[in-house]
């Protein structure tokens, strides 16, 4: 475990390390590259899909989109939830169906037979 | 200067030329402080100065041309890192449903070239706590050490107070230290 003073001695000498730092500079040739990008730029125009893209690929776009349709979701289920007066609804609708469609025959040779 | 700009506005390539060859290293090296990766320095210095080719004619002489360059090469930057960012984030959502995806994957370690060989260790630590601090506190700290502004011109480029910048500059070093301390106290 080093001394306090030497952690010290160590922190200031690192932050220091940059003092009297070069200068960096771009490799060779850096004006032709970007004239060559310069070209390339005027040639293609900005592709609007890629632009789509990029926004729709935002976190905060495509979080936002999933919580709207997720509250469309519970909005639409909350909707259709069974009310007394739907289920009544659907009963009498049963009813008449069976009547009328015979839905309770399970075969057409019940179909057949004479009712009694 | 004042003839470059007038020159440039007429369209001259002689005088876009002669601003890039002024202004590259100052674009460069400041694109390298804050992205520490050579080819994405290179790619946002070309950026900077597209930009400036297209928006000449908004330049109004109001500020100096470095200040002016200043801005656009730290707002790039930024920019930059956030798509990196985000790029890296839905990279991990992907690989989850097995796309394939370019990965996104940083150098293990940063050298500025311009770093004396003495120090070469000691700022590769330093740059590695540099990556970790908050965008406007690695902007204006690379500003100051890098570069060599003070707080005033740094507060010209962001747009900010004097104060607001010297705060800026107070905490990065803050955090740095506290950084560094966690590091060497760990080191045994």
């Amino acid at each position: 475990m080093k001394a306090r003073r030497d952690i010290e001695q160590e922190i200031n000498r690192t932050l220091g390390s940059l003092d009297g730092v070069q200068r960096a500079e771009p490799g060779d040739f850096f004006f032709t590259r970007l004239q060559a990008r310069l070209a390339r730029m005027r040639e293609e125009p900005t592709d609007a899909w890629e632009r789509f893209i990029g926004i729709i690929s935002r976190p905060s776009v495509a979080f936002s989109a999933l919580a709207l349709i997720l509250a469309v979701n519970g909005v639409m289920f909350a909707l259709n939830l069974p009310t007394t007066g739907r289920q009544e609804q659907a009963a009498l609708q049963q009813a008449f169906a069976d009547e009328e469609y015979q839905f309770g025959i399970a075969n057409f040779y019940e179909l057949e037979k004479p009712e009694q | 200067m004042t003839d470059i700009i007038a020159h440039l506005k007429q369209g001259s390539e002689a005088a876009f030329k002669e601003l890039v060859a002024q202004w590259k290293g100052m674009v460069y090296n400041t694109a390298l402080g804050i992205l520490q990766n050579e080819a994405d320095a290179e790619d946002v210095s070309q950026e900077v100065f597209m930009q400036v080719f297209e928006s000449i004619g908004t330049f109004k002489g109001e500020s100096q041309i470095s200040t002016w360059l200043y801005r656009i090469t730290v707002t790039k930057c930024l920019d930059f890192l956030r798509k990196k960012t985000r790029k890296k984030r839905w990279g991990k959502v992907y690989s989850l449903f097995g796309a394939q995806n370019e990965l996104v994957i940083d150098p293990p370690e940063f050298h500025h070239p311009g770093v004396e060989l003495a120090n070469k260790e000691r700022a590769q630590l330093l740059f590695k706590a540099i990556a970790r601090l908050p965008d406007s506190q690695k902007a204006a700290f690379v500003l100051n050490k890098l570069e060599g502004l003070s707080s005033k011109e740094i507060a010209g480029i962001m747009d900010a107070s004097v104060s607001a910048v010297e705060g800026l500059l107070h905490r990065a070093k803050q955090n740095l230290r506290d950084q560094l301390e966690d590091y060497y106290r760990n080191q045994d």
